[in-house]
């Protein structure tokens, strides 16, 4: 099996790697988040590694070796239009809104939109209201969170990082959907090459690879 | 002030530039194989005599006039070579790419000669732990694939030789996997053989391929150069990132990031470039750790990547980027720390295209004034990189007097504070004697006389006798 530009494939049947992007405000807890879920600490101070921007978390599921590559985002207001060069290409995506923040619920919606209308139903999104140790604050309704997420097709998690609950639960419920939609594509991409391979009309890839050009300009175009 | 000019250390020195060989004045040419022009004949001749039974042969086989050339001009390649193990120079940098041309059309792969040298000895210790074939292999593969690149590269647009390039580098994956000689080597090696194989290509095609003439990239980069000359006044303060422009540590560190993003430039494989940027990646986390003693979020490192950005303003920062983006493997830019600081990188340039008002926290009009250079705001950063080193000095040690006023400050109120404590406190101890002594006064009573018993005195006669003791 060859390795496919599209991010997520298989690395010579070996293994999945995927990319997941960490969106929402500033202050909600993104690094927290990973930092928690990576080196299972709470203050970024005590981090083993340099950065606590990028991180790296193999594990195996299903008997599949993944290898997660998390990607934070600077959550800045001035920065939301820098979304789409970070999310290009990755499987997943985690919207953090903090539960004591009815703006950063919002935030979080919007980028769920955004990534709607980018990436269609190729990237797993995961809706997480962290900080969830702060109850007596909240103001994010649970149950309207949670029928947003159901309506646009995205899962919803309480994690507190301080606490250390529900971020590992939040992760793997991500890596399996991730997984099971790679090997739908996987098995999509077989099904076109067999078609291509069995019908006369080569053509159809021909177009399909015309597709990809336009993105690839495009992405050239934005950097 | 050139950006250029600007790095710490000179990206190309003077005796780089001179002739290849020792003994000549004459500045060499680096399309000439970093020869002068008198030195190049002799050397061309001497080569020429030595492949011209080769070269008869392939002309009597193909009759191809352009080829032909190439070929013997690999050969020359080989005897350069040789002629470098002999002398161990230091490789030469392609400064003149637009001089005029010599007579006959040099392969890139002649062109290309001494970095294609330096790239063999970077990876010589690692060949060495492998088989020997495996090297002689691949760069036999390269080589065939960089003369049909090169003999289209001015007749295809970029995305097409985007895509060529990209085949090549799956090919090489495919081959590795499939062929006798590579079936020894571990996952690692194999990895590593790959980017050898693909800085090896792309270090070759990298004059025909770097900023095409059918791109715009040389419009963008002039665009985005004169964007950030007139964003030179953006501080660190107006991005909101934690660095403190005066700490010697911090400014040392700076520095280094700007040298590593400058180098990018002047690296020519993708993957070298790639690296350029993880290592200033790299310098900013390190500083960012000594200001606030933990590893940055991103929250943090974006805008700081943008200020390094901004202060270095990296020459043909666009065709950079789009000669990376188009021309590293694929795989490499989607996942992995380098993806990622690229991405970063990508993002800050598109950050600064778009810089506003809003972004660096100004109202419209002192930003307009600051865009239109009618207004300058005092930056101890800007006078640093003027070379101005006095009024950096003087910067700096108007900071410490601020600091050391305000420590001064501080000793004056706490001293008068502790003078006003002691005098309270002297008042509290008064005041408690006081209630002492008003409680138990000191009265002075007269003072008694003692009394002589054995004296002549009226008084003691009037006493009783002695008590005699009876028996």
């Amino acid at each position: 099996m060859a390795t496919t530009p599209d991010g997520g494939e298989s690395i010579g049947g070996r293994g999945y790697n995927f990319k997941v992007v960490l969106l929402g405000e500033g202050c909600v807890g993104k690094t927290s988040l990973v930092v928690r879920y990576v080196e299972d600490v709470f203050n970024t101070k005590h981090v083993t590694t340099l950065q606590a921007s990028f991180l790296n978390k193999k594990l195996s599921l299903a008997g599949r070796r993944v290898h997660l590559s998390i990607w934070d985002t600077a959550g800045q207001e001035r920065f939301h239009a820098l979304g789409p060069i970070y999310y290009r290409a990755s499987n997943g995506a985690v919207l953090v809104y903090d539960v004591t923040d009815q703006d950063s619920f919002e935030k979080a919606k919007n980028w769920v939109k955004e990534l709607r209308k980018m990436l269609g139903a190729d990237i797993c999104l995961t809706i997480v209201g962290n900080k969830i140790d702060l109850q007596k604050e909240q103001t994010v309704d649970t149950k309207l969170a949670e029928e947003y997420a159901a309506s646009v097709g995205a899962s919803h998690f309480h994690t507190s990082a301080k606490l250390n609950a529900g971020i590992e639960e939040m992760f793997l419920e991500l890596c399996k959907r991730m997984l099971e939609q790679a090997q739908k594509e996987a098995e999509q991409r077989m099904a076109a090459d067999f078609q291509a391979a069995a019908s006369p009309r080569r053509n159809v890839v021909v177009v399909e690879d015309g597709e990809e050009a336009l993105e690839t300009s495009g992405r050239s175009a934005c950097c | 002030m050139q950006s250029a000019a600007r790095g710490p250390s000179p990206r190309v020195s003077e005796a780089e530039l001179k002739c290849k060989n020792d003994e000549c004045e004459f500045y060499g040419n680096a399309q000439w194989g970093g020869y002068c022009s008198k030195c190049r004949k002799i050397v061309a001749s001497r080569a020429a005599k030595s492949e011209s039974r080769l070269r008869h042969q392939h002309d009597s086989f193909s009759g191809h006039d352009r080829s032909g050339a190439s070929y013997s001009s690999s050969g020359f390649s080989r005897f350069e070579e040789k002629r470098r193990q002999q002398t161990e120079k230091k490789p030469k940098m392609n400064v003149f790419k637009k001089s005029p041309s010599p007579k006959e059309p040099a392969s890139c792969i002649t062109l290309a000669a001494s970095e294609l040298e330096q790239l063999k000895q970077e990876n010589a210790s690692f060949f060495r732990t492998i088989d020997q074939q495996v090297e002689k292999d691949i760069a036999a593969t390269c080589r065939s694939h960089v003369d049909k690149i090169a003999a289209v590269a001015e007749l295809k647009s970029v995305d097409e030789l985007e895509k060529q390039i990209q085949q090549v580098y799956k090919l090489l994956v495919n081959k590795m996997d499939a062929f006798k000689i590579y079936s020894r080597l571990s996952a690692e090696e194999k990895d590593q053989c790959l980017i050898y194989a693909e800085n090896y290509i792309m270090t070759c095609l990298y004059t025909s391929l770097f900023c095409p003439p059918t791109t715009e990239d040389e419009n963008k980069d002039l665009i985005i150069q004169n964007r950030i000359r007139q964003l030179s006044w953006v501080n660190a303060e107006h991005l909101e990132c934690k660095i403190s422009e005066t700490e010697p540590e911090v400014r040392e560190l700076v520095y280094s990031a700007i040298t590593e993003i400058l180098s990018m430039d002047s690296a020519r494989a993708p993957n070298e470039k790639l690296s350029c940027v993880v290592r200033c990646c790299g310098a900013i986390f390190r500083l960012l750790q000594v200001a606030q003693g933990g590893p940055a979020s991103a929250d943090d490192f974006l805008p700081a990547l943008i200020f390094v950005t901004l202060k270095a303003n990296p020459p043909r920062l666009k065709s950079n980027i789009n000669y990376i983006s188009r021309f590293c493997n694929e795989n490499r830019l989607v996942s992995g720390e380098a993806a990622y600081y690229f991405t970063n990188l990508c993002g800050a340039v598109s950050f600064i295209e778009g810089i506003g008002a809003k972004s660096v926290n100004l109202p419209n009009d002192e930003f307009d004034q600051y865009m239109s250079g009618k207004v300058v705001p005092v930056s101890t950063w800007d006078s640093a990189l003027l070379m101005c080193e006095s009024m950096r000095v003087i910067n700096e040690q108007l900071t410490t007097l601020e600091d050391l006023e305000k420590r001064n400050g501080n000793t004056l109120s706490t001293a008068s504070l502790l003078h006003q404590e002691i005098l309270a406190f002297q008042d509290d101890i008064c005041s408690k004697l006081d209630a002492l002594v008003e409680q138990a006064p000191l009265i002075l009573r007269p003072i008694k006389e003692p009394t002589e018993l054995d004296s002549e005195n009226p008084l003691t006669e009037s006493l009783p006798p002695p008590i005699v003791p009876q028996v």
